[in-house]
């Protein structure tokens, strides 16, 4: 108030003084200078000349040093005013900047190290961080002179006082190489500074930070005082990290793959390159992408020629087998390529080979690629061939051997035939008993033979198959009548029903798998009945025979049509067949009349075998 | 006594053939080959010829129908015996001009039956 009141009146002020001073002065002159009498009133009222020149010179240098030091009050009051606005502003900018500022008086640190650099020598940045613990201590020590309230804020404090003392406030332990960084900055005369630190908020928050100071420029004082701009770059931080991490673990990851990729590729051209079978690819248009080098040891023709045609390999193909490998390449896009065909090297040689194709297909399904392998299988056909033949001279073997086999049994069977119908003389009654034993081993084997030759030719696909018209009826009663002895002899009921039904097929054999039933049915019935029974059913007619006999274990059924199998049953093992008749049913069932034979039993109750025949067979 | 030719060349058939028609009452002229079987039907008055099929030289097939071809013998029944059935024996056997055939082994009771069946 009083100073506004002094700046408005300054003129009137400094009148007044001059004023004052001038009375002074004239008085001092007047009684001592020059011994005046009159007051200054009276000499103001009547002038003397002299006395008037002389008031004229003092009034006005009063007034020239009036008006000077006017001005440069005037000039002091605008500097004063201005340097308090430049205040105000660098405040205000200090305390409501949107960042977040520190003011540090940095002295006593910088002081520290640099005296034991003079102690000791090395760089301050050496010495700084070789004494750590000291120079950690002194950064605690540091004043913190102010901060503005985002600072605050960031660091959740109220006020100055709660935010811990020192630089460590901002620039953590964790962070020491960040503290000899700035130390050394300072210490090079550098009056900025730029690093990352760790800081911890009051709450113990970690803040991943960048620090930017600025010395202030020094004023009286020699004093080193620096401004902290601190920014939380926490999240970026953070993000750039995992930012980082991901990448690294990206990189990582493609490292990796391309590694097994390379070892695969690596593996498969290994594999490709060595292995005597040829590998090929080629794309959808036919054109050869890759041939490996086995084409060239095995076909003898240089790889070269099938990237330019890519059917080149053709040429090698045998002429006979050339055009039918041709067309078959048009199943190379469907997957159905797959063919056999000879080759003839540039030395003579044939060879066979097995040619595949597997379309490769992208995810639309869509054929890309056939990726194919070519083998040499002419061992195997070789093999084959020889087998076949072997297969031959066995079935012509067997065929010949049982005949030579059928003659003599012959005479066995016809002679004894002969003695027992006495037509021989007379014989005595264990005579007769060791010669039936003679006769009936005779008719065993000789079966046995005739169903080896049956079975060789069903194999060998030269059994006589004849077709004919016949009578059903007839062929049962023929059928019944082999075997009505022997069931009579076993006290054996035997029952046959058959309607009349007029066939067409293979009588002969028909009549072969009728018998085997019913010769098996009486061997194994003890007591009771043997039933066959006809039924029509649709294009087929059934033919059954049930036995009341042992029966077969459930567990055997499905080995009973085996050749060879005896059924290790002790009611079984007394009575013996050429362990043929049930299979070479199953073959003339399934080969020759087009028909099924199957079983129901029930162990130790009977057995029901049945043949299910077409009434009129195709004619072959 | 009705005459009947035998064409047979094993010995051990020939002896049981013959045993079992002369029992049967008939009287047989056995010869080992068809030539000689031919040959033999043609000069002498038979009631029926029995021929084996597999006979060295010309086969029992052959053998019948050659003499089927023979007039004398028009009226003669000629049963061919076979030894199993060989792939179209047959058929082959009823078109070369055979009456019957009966399969191996030879059982005398069957025999009988098919003989006296054809005569």
């Amino acid at each position: 108030m009083i100073k506004s009141l002094a700046k408005r009146w300054n003129w009137v002020l400094t009148a007044l003084g001059l004023g004052a001073v001038y009375w002074v002065i004239e008085s001092y002159l007047d009684v001592h200078v020059l011994g005046f009498r009159n007051t200054f009133l009276e000499r103001l009222l009547a002038p003397d000349l002299n006395e008037a020149w002389l008031r004229l010179v003092i009034i006005s240098l009063l007034v020239g040093f009036g008006a000077f030091m006017q001005r440069h009050v005037r000039q002091l009051n605008r500097a004063n005013a201005e340097v308090a606005a430049s205040e105000e502003r660098y405040r205000t900018l200090f305390e409501s900047s949107p960042i977040s500022l520190f003011e540090y008086d940095l002295t006593d640190l910088m002081r520290e190290c640099q005296g034991t650099q003079l102690r000791e020598s090395g760089s301050v940045r050496a010495l700084a961080a070789k004494h750590r613990e000291k120079t950690q201590r002194c950064a605690e020590h540091v004043t913190l002179l102010d901060c503005n309230d985002y600072a605050l804020e960031l660091f959740g404090a109220d006020n100055v006082d709660q935010l811990s003392s020192g630089l460590t406030a901002i620039i953590s332990p964790e962070s020491f190489d960040t503290l000899v960084d700035l130390i050394a900055t300072l210490a090079g005369g550098g009056s900025r500074f730029t690093g990352d630190a760790i800081s911890y908020d009051r709450s113990g928050k970690r803040l991943r930070t960048e620090i930017n100071a600025q010395v202030i420029p020094d004023r009286e004082d020699s004093r080193v005082r620096m401004i902290f701009h601190v920014d939380d770059l926490t999240y970026l931080k953070t993000t750039e990290d995992d930012l980082r991490q991901a990448t690294d673990e990206l990189e990582h990851r493609v490292v990796e793959r391309t590694a097994s990729l390379a070892e695969s590729e690596e593996r498969f051209r290994e594999l490709a390159e060595n292995i005597d079978e040829v590998f090929w690819l080629v794309d959808a248009g036919g054109n050869k992408v890759y041939v490996s080098p086995g084409y060239e040891r095995f076909w003898q023709r240089p790889r070269e020629e099938l990237y330019s045609d890519s059917l080149a390999w053709l040429q090698g193909v045998h002429p006979d087998d050339r055009e039918q490998t041709r067309k078959s390449l048009d199943q190379l896009i469907s997957g159905r390529y797959d063919v056999e065909f000879r080759i003839v090297r540039p030395d003579g040689s044939e060879r066979w080979v097995r040619d595949r194709g597997i379309p490769v297909k992208d995810s639309a399904g869509a054929v890309t690629r056939v990726a194919g392998i070519t083998e040499d299988i002419t061992f195997l056909k070789t093999a084959n061939i020889r087998l076949q033949e072997m297969d031959r001279l066995k079935s012509m073997f067997i065929a010949g051997t049982s005949h030579e086999l059928r003659t003599p049994l012959n005479s066995i069977i016809g002679f004894t035939s002969v003695i027992l119908e006495g037509w021989a003389g007379e014989i005595a009654p264990e005579q007769r008993e060791y010669l039936e034993i003679v006769h009936s081993s005779g008719k065993q084997l000789l079966q046995l033979v005739n169903d080896v030759i049956d079975i060789t030719k069903i194999e060998a696909g030269k059994l006589d198959v004849s077709a004919e018209e016949f009578e059903l009826r007839e062929l049962v009663k023929e059928a019944a009548a082999t075997v009505r002895v022997q069931a009579e002899h076993k006290n054996l009921q035997l029952n046959v029903e058959c309607r009349p039904l007029i066939m067409f097929g293979d009588r002969r054999r028909l009549l072969q798998c009728v018998i085997n039933l019913l010769t098996n049915a009486v061997k194994y019935t003890e007591k009771g009945s043997i039933d066959f029974i006809s039924e029509p059913a649709g294009d087929l007619v059934e033919l059954s025979v049930q036995d009341t006999g042992i029966g077969i274990r459930e567990e055997n059924i499905p080995l009973l049509f085996e050749p060879f199998i005896r059924l290790d049953e002790p009611a079984a093992a007394r009575e013996r067949g050429s362990g043929l008749g049930l299979y070479l049913v199953s073959k003339l069932m399934s080969e020759v009349l087009g028909g099924t034979v199957d079983v129901k039993s029930t162990y130790g109750v009977g057995s029901r075998f049945t043949l299910r025949v077409p009434v009129k067979a195709r004619a072959k | 006594m009705k005459k009947v030719l035998v064409i047979e060349d094993n010995p051990h058939n020939m002896k049981l053939i013959s045993i079992v028609l002369e029992h049967n009452g008939y009287e047989i002229i056995g010869v080992p080959s068809g030539e000689e079987g031919i040959e033999k039907a043609a000069s002498t008055d038979l009631h029926m010829i029995i021929v084996d099929i597999e006979l060295p030289g010309i086969d029992g097939i052959e053998t019948a129908r050659q003499m089927r071809m023979i007039d004398a013998l028009a009226g003669v029944p000629i049963i061919a015996i076979t030894s199993h059935a060989m792939k179209g024996d047959r058929d082959r056997i009823l078109s070369a001009g055979c009456n019957g055939y009966f399969e191996k082994p030879i059982d005398p009771i069957t025999i009988m039956q098919e003989i006296e069946k054809t005569i």
